[in-house]
């Protein structure tokens, strides 16, 4: 994410003419103490993840039945699991798989909810009156419901995991997207390009959406933030990621045995730890981005 | 604004339609039938039972045909019968739903309370310490997994230290008390609430800093009000209106959160049930499930959208 | 509009909302602080009654009764409302004698019309029992599912304390194996109801009026069932004033309840104990715990014999060379269960002389080198149990084999699921676990050449003696039978035998019966009423 964050000003920089914006977006976010504690941990957290084959100690699904369930030390620095594997090896490498499926998740659920607000917004009318009927719809979709029945319809894996997360948390972003699109669409600058036979695919990226980035990038951050939790939640309930592969809420699924919780609280307080880190993080960068990019908004 | 509110459940109709047409279609597709699910993995069974069952709940149907079924019933109120154990799906639901808006309700009183205080005090103290502690904190709030919460509350509370049951709604083939009753609730009602907590927090805080800026609270300071009096008269009253309106977003996300939470307490509301109902690939209890909390989030949206036409006189809807 | 008046009133609709709520979740009845309750764990979708389902028996077995129950030793029969019972010609014919002055908890006699309507019942295809299969041996069994005929002609009433049962060919041990499977239900309560609508009848969930030592009183959904004493009860008063059944959805909760005293006695339907557990429950002083309880469950790697690469007896073999069973059992299994290398638990079922299989992964490599193993394949391996020690348990096969060069590819399945690969075959190897406990000749069900179970395996040699062990009725003419098969499921590595599982159960120390009851038990009969002498069970 951290490779993220900045690359977007900068691609939106070159859309936007007004350069003093963004600056100003920048040093607001720079004020934003937390969003910067959040930026430092999460880049440390992609770093290690990124990193997960060089630093590993261990294989992450190697075991050693002979060093089962072992307190953190120098050899094990977090310690060993029910079946002797190295904790900090499937911590970071369970990084790599839980931060990728909040990223693809969120990708997901972004492009579907940029696609169908932008259209509904622009199109209005009756178009509109379909496409947010039928948001509503998967809106009115307790949407952990759905994807605990989706998930076992598709078979629990990585991929279905992101993608059952990525199709049922657009809404969202569609709404914003067709709550702005609808307020600019009779805006002088859209009228006058309409009138000059601008086509309507051209207004909406060319001069509506430079309009929703920043709102869009703030509710995907925040985005990313409940898919991580929902994979933990998906993985606790054996929906999601499945062993051995680690992820974050797989490795969760461990503390719900009352001698792990109790006997061996590495193998929890990691996981548990790396998902509230994680997620924290990217909630207060969530939350610079929007005292930065969207300073109107109250929420 | 009563046609309006006429025109918005007539549009519900079609999206309920269209939940549980997906739901159904999505359900039918689960690996595996109600009928495989009973058997057991020991016994190896004859083929003629599991023809015969599948015949008997009409599950030898092609599936538009079971969803008609399902719809012709439900037109004359009835949501069917559970393939597992034969009972109504109605009284099912009914037998369940206290328990549910009784963990529902209490989880959010206690988001709200705690929320709301914690947004009010950090606004009025704006950028002191406590408004840091309680950002970080309400942040940390949404941050852990309910789940996880709920675990380490169980392991602290009930095990460690006695305060509370590990489980379940009331001392089983007691007398109902209703100390007793509460006492089994902390617990999950505190996993389920206390995550949820952040949000109120915020929300308030932003609108009590608006408010605050405002000119009508300015001159109440100048012309020298009591501190305490232009909080409460001034700022709250108008401050926690969009507040309310919160509450209606939330219901989605506690559905959700209850189901989760009812699993770990095995709290007997609907989550759990329905819970079950996906192992068993009980479809009339899924859908029964699915159509009542579709039901409720629309009639949560709807009148969200009345409150806050009636707090918010700018918006009008014709 | 007052704003702030709204919202206070907004704030209290919610309290009291909510409160109302709290009183309907449970409805009030009083009940004297001194009674003797026992309060048991029980799983939740067990509820249905024992046409539809077989995991709760130890509700079931309270309340309602059979003819004959297994005895708790697995060693024979205890006759209940049967007096006594004989076959004039071998077991071909069964005569049994009914216990006289026996009366539904309702008051009303029960008679031999009750034993022929439940066969009836039972044997339904409107009725659609899944333990229906379990008659095939009696006369018209056939006639009666196809619609041929509109009941059951093997069983019959001669007078009101007597019925005959006439089998289709002679069945010594019809009584202990088949017999025992079937509980008494009442007649003139569901004798009413439509067959095709007797699961939806309320006599289950509110009115499960039986002949057993407790009562039916009241079920709560998916929180408690009570029963209470039965005063009347044939085999003498029951000592405890009522059980309380509590659902529980899941293993971690039913630990958590007996370790805070909430709890008193373990079901064993659905796992006992996690073995990773034991140590913690021992700690509890509250709780006498049972740590090696014998599940009569061997776990063994199943092969798919549609399967070709799967059809070399080399193969087979290497895998169970290339796994160190005594250190799985002795690191994640805590050192429960034994080791075992073939079908039968119990020990006068296994030939003396079988193929220890010691942990060789030299030998193994040998074998699937021979064998031309492909170590690039992939191979999709299938299994079930989804708590911690068995995924660890995958988990350390997965990477034994992976050490000789044979990668699996674990996926779990779904309970609802595990039927549905069953009866497409679609796997190819897994991990899975089948009771043996009762008697060995329920092998019969799923390693005989067509048997779902065995996956195409076959060996005639096998069946011929199954049959031939069946037409015996004592122990030692039987054993020899079983002894070969034994030895032939051990060489030919039918399945990848890994070891005989135990359940370990805990009991709360002021219950007095149940912990001796259970201690006493050698083996876990599953899926069975059990004669479970509850009635004798006491609380301190």
């Amino acid at each position: 994410m951290s490779a993220v964050t900045p690359s977007q000003h900068q691609e939106t920089e070159a859309m936007v003419a007004g350069e003093g914006l963004w600056v100003k977006a920048r040093k607001r976010f720079l004020r934003h103490k937390l969003a910067l504690l959040g930026l430092v941990i999460l880049s440390a957290m992609v770093l290690l993840a990124v990193l997960a084959p060089v630093i590993e100690r261990y294989s992450p699904i190697a075991l050693d039945l002979g060093s089962m369930g072992q307190a953190p030390s120098g050899a094990h620095w977090l310690g060993t699991d029910t079946t002797g594997r190295d904790v900090w090896s499937r911590i970071v490498h369970a990084g790599q798989v839980s931060l990728s499926v909040g990223l693809v998740a969120v990708s997901i659920s972004t492009l579907i909810g940029i696609v169908i607000g932008s259209i509904a917004g622009y199109a209005a009318g009756k178009v509109d009156m379909v496409l947010m009927r039928f948001t509503d719809m998967v809106m009115a979709f307790p949407s952990l419901v759905m994807i605990i029945t989706i998930a076992s319809v598709l078979g629990p894996s990585i991929y279905n995991t992101m993608l059952v997360i990525g199709i049922l948390t657009w809404p969202g972003i569609a709404r914003l997207v067709r709550g702005q699109f609808l307020s600019f669409r009779e805006q002088q600058f859209v009228l006058a390009a309409r009138s000059i036979g601008v086509s309507p695919f051209q207004i909406m990226f060319r001069h509506l959406f430079p309009n929703v980035v920043g709102t869009v990038t703030v509710a995907a951050t925040f985005g990313m933030a409940n898919a991580i939790l929902q994979e933990a939640s998906l993985s606790f309930l054996g929906l999601g990621v499945q062993a051995p592969t680690p992820s974050w809420g797989n490795m969760l699924q461990d503390a719900q045995s009352q001698t792990i919780l109790e006997g061996m609280p590495w193998l929890w307080l990691a996981p548990g730890l790396m998902i509230a880190l994680a997620v924290l993080s990217i909630n207060f960068i969530g939350d610079g981005l929007r005292d930065a990019l969207d300073p109107r908004s109250s929420l | 604004m009563i046609t309006y509110i006429l025109r918005r459940l007539l549009v519900s109709i079609p999206i309920l339609l269209g939940i549980t047409v997906i739901v159904f279609f999505v359900a039918s597709k689960m690996p595996g039938d109600a009928v495989l699910a009973m058997i057991s993995t020991e016994t190896p069974q004859a083929e003629d039972l599991i023809k015969l069952r599948r015949g008997q709940l009409g599950l030898d149907l092609p599936i538009y045909v079971q969803y008609f079924r399902w719809l012709g019933q439900l037109l004359q109120g009835n949501l069917g019968f559970s393939f597992q154990t034969g009972e109504s799906v109605i009284d099912m639901l009914a037998a369940r739903i206290p328990a549910t808006i009784e963990l529902m309700g209490t989880a959010l009183l206690i988001a709200i309370v705690i929320g709301v205080a914690m947004g009010v005090v950090s606004a009025l103290k704006q950028y002191s310490r406590i408004d840091y502690t309680f950002t970080f904190l309400g942040f940390a709030g949404i941050s852990i997994p309910d789940f996880f919460l709920g675990m380490i509350l169980v392991y602290l509370f009930a095990i460690e230290w006695h305060f509370f049951p590990t489980s379940g709604i009331s001392t089983a083939g007691d007398a109902y008390s209703l100390s007793d009753n509460l006492r089994h609730l902390v617990l999950p009602a505190f996993a389920l609430g206390l995550v949820r907590t952040a949000t109120f927090m915020r929300y308030t805080r932003n609108s009590v800093l608006e408010v605050m800026n405002n000119d009508y609270v300015r001159t109440a300071r100048a012309k020298g009000l009591n501190e305490w009096l232009v909080i409460t008269r001034h700022i709250l009253r108008n401050a926690l209106i969009p507040v309310v309106t919160v509450i209606g977003l939330m219901l989605p996300v506690l559905f959700g959160g209850s189901v989760i939470i009812e699993m770990i307490f095995q709290w007997p509301g609907i989550g759990l049930m329905f819970i079950g109902a996906v192992t068993a690939r009980d479809s009339p209890v899924i859908m029964g499930y699915v159509l009542f909390s579709a039901v409720i989030v629309q009639m949560s949206n709807l009148l969200t959208d009345i409150a806050y036409s009636f707090l918010d006189p700018r918006i009008r809807y014709d | 509009m007052n704003i702030r008046k709204s919202l206070i009133v907004a704030t209290g609709v919610l309290s009291i909302l909510t409160l109302l709520c709290a009183p309907v979740t449970a409805s009030a009845q009083a009940s004297p602080g001194s009674e003797k309750t026992i309060r048991q764990a029980f799983r939740t979708g067990c509820m249905a009654g024992p046409l539809y389902t077989t995991c709760g028996n130890r509700l079931d077995e309270t309340v309602l009764q059979g003819l004959a129950h297994v005895n708790w030793k697995g060693d024979g029969v205890k006759a209940l409302l049967a007096e006594s019972w004989s076959s004039p010609d071998k077991g071909r014919t069964w005569i049994f004698k009914l216990r006289k002055g026996v009366k539904w908890h309702d008051g009303k006699p029960f008679t031999a019309d009750d034993v022929v309507f439940s066969y009836n019942t039972y044997a339904d295809p409107a009725v659609a029992s899944i333990i229906a299969n379990n008659l095939s041996d009696v006369k018209g069994y056939n006639d009666f599912r196809s619609g041929k005929a509109t009941s059951l002609s093997g069983v019959s009433k001669v007078d009101d304390a007597t019925v005959k049962f006439e089998l289709n060919g002679p069945r010594p041990l019809w009584v202990e194996l088949k017999q025992i499977y079937f509980s008494i239900l009442p007649k003139h309560l569901l004798s009413e109801v439509k067959p095709s609508e007797l699961s939806r009848s309320s006599y289950w969930a509110q009115n499960r009026i039986g002949t057993g030592p407790y009562k039916w009183a009241k079920y709560v959904p998916d929180q408690y069932i009570e029963v209470v004493r039965n005063d009347d009860y044939f085999l003498g008063k029951p000592k405890a004033d009522r059980i309380i059944y509590r659902i529980f959805a899941d293993i971690p909760s039913i630990l958590n309840a007996l370790a805070a005293n909430e709890i008193d006695v373990m079901s064993y339907e659905g796992g006992g104990i996690p073995v990773s557990d034991i140590e913690r429950m021992q700690k509890v002083p509250t709780l006498n715990v049972l740590p090696n309880v014998d599940a009569g469950l061997p776990s063994y790697l199943q092969f798919n014999f549609a399967q070709p690469f799967l059809k070399d007896v080399r193969v087979r073999q290497a895998m169970i060379y290339a796994i160190d069973r005594e250190k799985i059992i002795a690191t994640i299994r805590k050192g429960t269960g034994k080791i075992s290398n073939t079908m039968f638990p119990a020990a006068w079922a296994q030939s003396p002389t079988l193929d220890p299989y010691k942990y060789d992964p030299v030998k193994a490599k040998q074998l699937l080198q021979d064998a031309g193993w492909d170590s690039s394949r992939k191979v999709d391996f299938i299994y079930y149990y989804a708590d911690q020690v068995n995924k660890d348990t995958v988990t350390a096969i997965q990477s034994y084999l992976a050490a000789v060069g044979v990668n699996i590819v674990p996926r779990l399945l779904n309970p609802a699921e595990i039927q549905t690969v069953y009866n497409d075959g679609k796997f190819e190897m897994g991990y899975f676990a089948n009771g043996q406990g009762l008697d060995p000749s329920l092998g019969a069900l799923t390693s005989t050449c067509g048997a779902q179970l065995a996956f195409t395996y076959c060996n005639k040699r096998v069946d011929e003696l199954y049959d031939l062990a069946l037409s015996e009725s004592a122990r030692e003419k039987r054993a020899p039978y079983y002894q070969e098969i034994s030895k032939i499921l051990n060489e030919e590595m039918f399945r990848g035998w890994l070891w005989y599982e135990v359940r370990p159960m805990a009991f709360n120390k002021r219950v007095v019966g149940a912990t001796e009851h259970y201690a006493e038990m050698p083996t876990l009969i599953f899926n069975l009423p059990v004669y479970n002498e509850v009635e004798k069970w006491d609380v301190k």
